[in-house]
Parts: structure tokens; C-alpha cells; sequence
């Protein structure tokens, strides 16, 4: 198959559809941003509102230590073992003291089906954002070794670590650190998860959990 | 008169259909309800929809520049990506990808794109098992139907339907309650999520500087598709493009807050390539396959608009015609008022001629489209084009021939106004509506009430009373 030509032969049918003997490019119209002045108690407390509002579950906790007390109830609560999570040092410290429950660190050097398996049967996942955003209760995350787009999807549970500073206050604040960049220069994937999966497609009526996690927990670090 | 047309026929059937019209209209009020508050809430929402026009816009109008660019950078990042003049270009790429690759199964999420080309088809005709994965779509593949919303495909399935489809699926009886049949479809679909060769998407945004694939849905089947098949397809209409993410960010806000009157969708999902080394999920494989199928013929044209379309959904849930016959009546991949539009366009109007009729003209849709697509402007353009090209009906030609003859003479006029009142006398109910018009009103009163001319002309009440209360010939007041 050669696809430049075929590449070639229809770019040139549009430019003439468009009246051009070009290419020419023109920069893209620009508009207002808006840019809301928030302080970082109000981008909390309408990151939490705005979670809360597609069923996330957001608690604010102070300090690492609360924050493996809290994990600990939480996989206690849900029976969350066995608990997949990305491998990363931060993550490790804070799952170890899990006693009674099956941890299972995505390591990118291990087989990928066997991997994808154990998110499988993993009863829940444990990731930290790169990112959350106050204008709609979202988190960011974001490719890269070690961070598999299993963990944050397979199992019926999903807790988030998201530290205060990289709380951000809207959406294009994420977008505008992706610029033009070639090749692999913006991540293989940026997954924006908002509360827990759902669907209105039986008779208008919500359900919850569909095809992707059914509880959603973010822990926002301060 | 001769038989009813394939449209009428579909028109009359959904009009019987009363579980379909009561769902309609309450998906309709859900998901408009929904629109109206997410634009009250953004506050500046006419500013937003100015900008999200101006970026389509720029977008279409330099379609193959941001193309080329695109192209470019998926193949920088390690995809590959074909340009399919037709839909049969598409459907033979992709399954020439599957056989050389050996798939025996394909997992698919939600894309109208797919089904313009019937790409479901070709391939199982090539022995590979195709799944729908969207509930909704899941639902109608099971039912061998198409999809009757953009957005909500199943509305016109009620749960008992559901039920029966998926207990024949599962091979037992499972309850009506959607706890119970949202469950068996997340087991059911996540086998064939794990053992699936090859997973095809669709495409709601690319992103012309880095070569990206925007998806949004709330189920996140479109993230399983694209993450765990070894083979990723990525099916998009040629026009889907913005140029750089700041513009994706205002698209995405309008074509959320517009479909469901959601902030964003659960899952938002940009993919820029092929998973990369270190990697353990994600495709082996991306290729990214851009559709034109009809879409070029409509550049340089006054119809250059439609292409402006981030199918959202918002025109059918103001449409009062969508509202009484359902998705289906349209007879396509896309009904309400952008399928009104588009159909006709993409497929010819000798096979589509009706549906710019099936429109009011009230102008909903078009003040509905977050990126103010003139919808019911184009409708007219489509039904100008359809009587200068002599495509009108025959009797539709003679009744506009009839009527200006009798339109010219004042004393014509009256006298036709008079029999108008007489003829129809013995046909109305009490409240003076004709439910079952003949000869050429036939048609329009098979599906809605024909008003019966006044007892008293307006002619002869302006005779008797309206010159004493009113004005005087002159325009003066007495």
C-alpha cells in the first residue's frame, strides 16, 4: 500500500476543494482565556464539589501518616486485596505497613499479560496524579515507566494520591504544558478520570461501575 | 396518489411506538435540561460558542494544512495513518490489517464513523467476531439494530427488552433491574475486552501539533479499547481536527456541556501513539484511519458548515420532529437535525430528499449548536437545491403551479378560500381539526391534525368589523 501517494492525492483534493494552489497555514484565532484568580482553599473546596458531583469520593488529608491510616481503613472497608498499584517509591512506603492484603507493584520489566491479569483480579488500584483540576473534580494522569493503563482501570476500585501543589485550577492550565512537541515528546497517554465509570443507557437510568472502576477515592495531600 | 414512501412507512411506525415516544422525549428533556443549566454555569456561554465556531471554522477552512500536520506527527510518535477516499477504502484497509495480522476478535467503542462506512459488517463477513462495548451499543448489536441517539443509542429499548436480549445472551433468565444487567454486561464485556486482538475507536478530537486521539466517554469502554487490544484502529472523519490543545480545551468544554450537561465526561483520554518502550499495556500497533467518503465535495461550498459538527447531540434534544419520530424514522446513521442535513448531503438527495422537509424551521437546532451551525438555514438551502434541480415532487410542483394561478386574482382567491370551507366540512372532528385529510392533504394528516379553515374568511370579517375598530385605508387612526 503507498501511503504517501494516497497521502499526497488527498490532501492536494482538499486544497483544491478549498480554493487554495497552497498550503498555506494562518495561526489559529485566539479568544479570551479565562483565567479565574483562585486562592488554594477555593480550588479545594470546588475540586471536592465538583468530584462529589459524578460520585467521586475526595478527602483532604494532612501528612503521610494520615495518609496510610486513611489507605489502610479504606482497602480494610472495601476489601480491596489484592491492591495493584504503580511502581513508584512513595507508593510503596505508604501501601507497606498493609498487612493481610496481596500488593502487587506494576513492574514494567515483568510479562505484560501476566501483568494485565493481575489487574484483573486486583480489587483495586492505587495510583498518584500528576495532576487534579478544580473547575470539574477531574485527575490527570499521565504515561510513562512503570505507570500502567491497567491499574487505574481494571479493578472495581481506584485510589488516587493527588499532593495539594499540583492541584490546579482548570482544565487548559493541564492542556497548555502539552505544546507543540514531536514524536514522543507528549506521553504515550493522558487519562482524565472524573468520579467512577457510569451509563444512562438503560431507560435514562444511572448505573454506576459499568466498565471502569465503581468507587473512585482521591486523597488530596496536604 | 401512490404508496407510502420508505420514510413515511418508518414515520408511522415510530409514531405507534408509544414506549419509544414517551423515552424520547424524556432523554430529550434530560440531556437539553442538562445543556441549558452546564451553559448557565459557565457564565459567558454565547462568548464560548462564538470562539468554538471560530476555531471549526479556521479548522475546516485550512483542513489540508492541519491534516498534513497531523499526519506528520502520528507518524513521529509511531503510528500509522491511511487516507481512505471511500468508505470501501476504509473498510479494505482495515481488513487487510486484521487478516495480516491475524485477528480473530475485534472490541469496539461507540463511533457514528464506523457505522457510516458499516464497518461491523465487512468484518464479520470476514469471519472476525465484532463487539460492540458501549452498553447502549452493546444493546443494539445484540438486537441487530442501528442506533436511534448520537449519544444515547438504545433509548428505544425499555429494560424488558433489554433483559430478554441479554438473557438469551447469557443462556438464563437475568432480572429486569439495571444493577443487575449493567453487571452481567461488565462481565460479559470484559472477557472480550481481554481476549481482543484488535480495538477500534472512533475519534471525537485530534490534535493537529502532536498527532493525538481525543476520546470522551462515561463508561470508559473507549480507554479498555484502546489499552488493551495489541491493535489499536482509530476510525475519524477527516474533519475532525483542532489545531493545538488550547483549542481542544474549548471544544471539549462545549461538546460535554452540550451533549449531557456535564463539566467533562468521566474519562477523557489523548493518545499519542503506540505504547512506548517500558511499557507493559497499551497497543503494539496505532493506526489512525481518516475518512472523506463524500466529506471533500462539501469544501468550497455553502454547505462548508456542516463539517463544523463535534456531534454532540444538542440539536436532536431541542428537535420537535426528533421529539415525535425517534432516530430511527431518519433512515441513517445520524438523524435529528444535523442527519436532516448531512444525510442528504453524504448520500444524495435523490435518496434522501425528505428528510430537509422533516424539519419546522423553528430554529431550535440551530440555536442548540454549541459551534452555531446554521442547521435550519442549510435545511432550506437543501430544499431550494432539491426544487431547482427539479427533484421536488410532481405533485408538490403542480399544487405551487396551482396555487399561484389562484393566488394572482383576488376574486380566485375568495372563491378558493369559500370551497376550502365547504370541502372540508364534513371531514373535521368536533374541535374543527381534520385527522384524515384525501387526496393531496392525505399525507400531511397521516401523522399530525390539519387545522380546518375558519367558518368566516378573514376577508369578510375585515369587510364587516375590522375597518371600524382599526385603522382607515390611509393608515391614519380616526
Amino acid at each position: 500500500m503507498d501511503q504517501p501517494d494516497n497521502r499526497r492525492r488527498f490532501l492536494a483534493r482538499l486544497s483544491e476543494r478549498l480554493g487554495k494552489s497552497r498550503r498555506e497555514s494562518a495561526p489559529p484565532p485566539e479568544g479570551e482565556t479565562r483565567e479565574e484568580k483562585l486562592t488554594e482553599e477555593e480550588r479545594i473546596s470546588r475540586f471536592l464539589h465538583n468530584l462529589s458531583l459524578l460520585g467521586g469520593r475526595g478527602v483532604r488529608i494532612r501528612g503521610r501518616e494520615e495518609l496510610k491510616r486513611r489507605l489502610m481503613e479504606d482497602v480494610e472497608g472495601d476489601k480491596a486485596s489484592p491492591l495493584i498499584f504503580w511502581k513508584d517509591a512513595f507508593l510503596e512506603e505508604i501501601t507497606d505497613d498493609l498487612s493481610n492484603v496481596e500488593r502487587i507493584p506494576w513492574e514494567s520489566g515483568r510479562d505484560a499479560a501476566e501483568l494485565i491479569r493481575d489487574a484483573e483480579r486486583a480489587k483495586a488500584g492505587l495510583v498518584r496524579a500528576d495532576w487534579g483540576v478544580a473547575s470539574t473534580g477531574s485527575i490527570a494522569l499521565i504515561g510513562g515507566q512503570g505507570r500502567g493503563r491497567s491499574v487505574s482501570l481494571l479493578p472495581p476500585v481506584l485510589f488516587v494520591v493527588l499532593n495539594r501543589e499540583n492541584l490546579l485550577s482548570d482544565t487548559g492550565n493541564v492542556w497548555s504544558r502539552f505544546g507543540e512537541t514531536r514524536g514522543e515528546g507528549v506521553p504515550a497517554y493522558i487519562h482524565w478520570i472524573t468520579g467512577p465509570s457510569r451509563s444512562a443507557d438503560i431507560e435514562g437510568d444511572l448505573s454506576i461501575g459499568v466498565h471502569g472502576p465503581y468507587r473512585v477515592s482521591v486523597y488530596l495531600l496536604e | 396518489m401512490n404508496g407510502k414512501s420508505a420514510f413515511q412507512e418508518r414515520v408511522g411506525k415510530a409514531l405507534e411506538d408509544d414506549f419509544l415516544r414517551r423515552s424520547v422525549r424524556e432523554t430529550q428533556d434530560r440531556l437539553r435540561g442538562g445543556r441549558v443549566a452546564a451553559a448557565a454555569d459557565w457564565g459567558d456561554w454565547e462568548a464560548l460558542r462564538t470562539r468554538g465556531e471560530a476555531i471549526r471554522r479556521h479548522t475546516v477552512e485550512h483542513l489540508d494544512v492541519y491534516l498534513d500536520r497531523f499526519a506528520t506527527r502520528v507518524e513521529e510518535a509511531g503510528g500509522h495513518i491511511f487516507f481512505a477516499d471511500t468508505a470501501e477504502d476504509a473498510r479494505r484497509y482495515i481488513l487487510q490489517l486484521a487478516v495480516a495480522k491475524g485477528v480473530s476478535s475485534v472490541v469496539k467503542s461507540k463511533s457514528m464513523v464506523s457505522e457510516e462506512i458499516g464497518l461491523n459488517h465487512a468484518l464479520e463477513a470476514e469471519g472476525v467476531e465484532v463487539t460492540e462495548t458501549d452498553l447502549g451499543e452493546f444493546i443494539i448489536q445484540l438486537a441487530g439494530e442501528t442506533p436511534s441517539h448520537i449519544i444515547a443509542p438504545a433509548i428505544h429499548k425499555n429494560r424488558k427488552q433489554v433483559a430478554e436480549l441479554f438473557s438469551r445472551e447469557a443462556g438464563r433468565t437475568l432480572s429486569d433491574a439495571t444493577e443487575a444487567l449493567t453487571a452481567y454486561a461488565r462481565r460479559r464485556l470484559r472477557e472480550k475486552f481481554l481476549r481482543a486482538d484488535m480495538g477500534i475507536t472512533g475519534c471525537n478530537f485530534g490534535v493537529a501539533e502532536s498527532g493525538s486521539v481525543v476520546l470522551v466517554s462515561n463508561e470508559g469502554n473507549a480507554r479498555l479499547t484502546s489499552s488493551l487490544p495489541r491493535i489499536h484502529v482509530v476510525v475519524m472523519g477527516m474533519e475532525r481536527l483542532v489545531p493545538r490543545w488550547k483549542d481542544l480545551d474549548v471544544l471539549l468544554t462545549l461538546l460535554t456541556r452540550s451533549a449531557t450537561g456535564q463539566k467533562i465526561t468521566s474519562y477523557v483520554t489523548a493518545i499519542t501513539g503506540p505504547r512506548r518502550s517500558g511499557d507493559a499495556d497499551g497497543p503494539e500497533e496505532l493506526h489512525i484511519v481518516v475518512v472523506d467518503n463524500g466529506r471533500s465535495a462539501l469544501l468550497g461550498t455553502k454547505y462548508q458548515h456542516v463539517l463544523h459538527c463535534i456531534r454532540c447531540g444538542a440539536c436532536l434534544n431541542v428537535c420537535p420532529v426528533y421529539r415525535h419520530i425517534g432516530g430511527h424514522a431518519y433512515g441513517s446513521v445520524y438523524s435529528g437535525p444535523i442527519g436532516a442535513v448531512l444525510t442528504p448531503l453524504l448520500n444524495g438527495l435523490e435518496k434522501y430528499g425528505e428528510l430537509p422537509y422533516a424539519s419546522s424551521l423553528c430554529g431550535a437546532c440551530t440555536e442548540a449548536c454549541p459551534v452555531r451551525i446554521p442547521l435550519h438555514e442549510l435545511l432550506l438551502e437543501l430544499r431550494r437545491d432539491q426544487v431547482e434541480e427539479g427533484l421536488s415532487p410532481r405533485v408538490e410542483q403542480m399544487a405551487f403551479r396551482g396555487f399561484a394561478w389562484m393566488a394572482e386574482d383576488p376574486k380566485r382567491f375568495f372563491a378558493a378560500a369559500k370551497l376550502g370551507q365547504w370541502l372540508t366540512r364534513p371531514l373535521a372532528d368536533e374541535a374543527g381539526r381534520l385527522k384524515k385529510g384525501m387526496g393531496p392533504l392525505s399525507p400531511w394528516t397521516e401523522s399530525r391534525d390539519f387545522p380546518r379553515p375558519a367558518s368566516q374568511a378573514f376577508r369578510d370579517w375585515w369587510r364587516r368589523e375590522g375597518r371600524r375598530e382599526g385603522g382607515t385605508d390611509d393608515g391614519s387612526t380616526r
